[in-house]
């Protein structure tokens, strides 16, 4: 094989680029539309905690912190957990990227989050007793921490960002401002950071017909 | 070497783009490449012929669709052609 210094560059140049864009079609084709649909929990998720704590004495809110949102969270995870299911569903039988074992991939993923559900649950309980407050920016923050990993492992850097601004964003939240504010401001820089950025892979890094 | 024909090289890197038990759809891989339906099948047949791809042929849907992943043999060769240009830019 006949090749100068110059050619070879520009060959190395050109895999990195097509892996790069490759890891973007991907992110456009999978990722993206799970950070859409999660985004659209999160905002639905803490504008429907705004409303009802809103209603809410505020001197009673920063003295108990924001009681109890167990409820409404688990009606929106598990209503948008059902949206997952149907999109994985459907992304293993017909999606442009899938797995070459279709049955293994989802299970996986299944099991990762039930299991750090689980830890996460072990964790509150050994810290508490805790405010919903902290028990809201603590679960945030911990599947934050699984979108930094699951980056790093996968070679998906949309994940890494979007781990570490949300965090940072939890924590100016939970740290800085008065509780009152916290699900407007959640809803905005958490559920609004993860939406947009799902859409924003849609729509750039998507492949053009 | 049969990586090193350009064309082949480009589809042999969307595929090590891809996560290890990944594979990809034969029109998405033609709309990222930019390749005709025919150009994309002639480099594909080859690169099975090396046994450095599978492609999966199924239906969806009672339409016929190919999923191309890479093999074990398609990545060590592909790597071992990197190695190979790595070696000519650093002048060994």
């Amino acid at each position: 094989m006949e090749m100068n210094q110059e050619t070879a560059k520009q060959q190395l140049e050109m895999i990195n680029e097509i892996k790069t864009q490759t890891k973007r079609v991907v992110a456009a084709e999978i990722t993206c539309k799970y950070l859409i649909l999660w985004g659209l929990a999160l905002i639905l998720g803490y504008l429907v905690a705004h409303v009802y704590y809103s209603k809410t004495s505020q001197w009673l809110i920063d003295f108990c912190g924001r009681g109890d949102e167990g409820t409404i969270w688990f009606v929106i995870m598990g209503v948008f957990g059902i949206i997952n299911y149907v999109i994985t569903k459907k992304d293993l039988k017909s999606g442009a990227v899938r797995p070459t074992d279709s049955s293994r991939s989802p299970k996986q993923m299944f099991w990762f989050w039930m299991v750090l559900g689980i830890y996460a649950f072990i964790a509150l309980s050994v810290l508490a007793p805790s405010k919903g407050i902290q028990v809201n920016a603590f679960m945030i923050v911990t599947g934050m921490f699984s979108y930094v990993i699951m980056g790093i492992w996968g070679g998906e850097k949309i994940l890494i960002w979007l781990g570490i601004i949300i965090t940072a964003n939890t924590l100016i939240g939970y740290f800085i401002l008065p509780n009152y504010y916290y699900s407007i401001w959640m809803a905005v820089m958490a559920g609004g950071v993860m939406a947009s950025a799902g859409l924003f892979g849609k729509i750039f890094w998507a492949v053009k017909s | 070497m049969i990586i090193h024909q350009p064309a082949r090289l480009k589809i042999m890197s969307v595929l090590m783009g891809l996560e290890i038990q990944e594979q990809v759809d034969f029109s998405c891989l033609k709309k990222m490449l930019g390749f005709t339906d025919g150009n994309l099948g002639a480099h594909l047949i080859k690169l099975e012929e090396a046994e450095y791809l599978y492609i999966e042929k199924t239906f969806v849907d009672r339409k016929p669709r190919s999923f191309i992943s890479i093999t074990d043999k398609g990545r060590r060769a592909f790597e071992d052609y990197v190695a190979v240009l790595q070696g000519i830019i650093k002048g060994a």
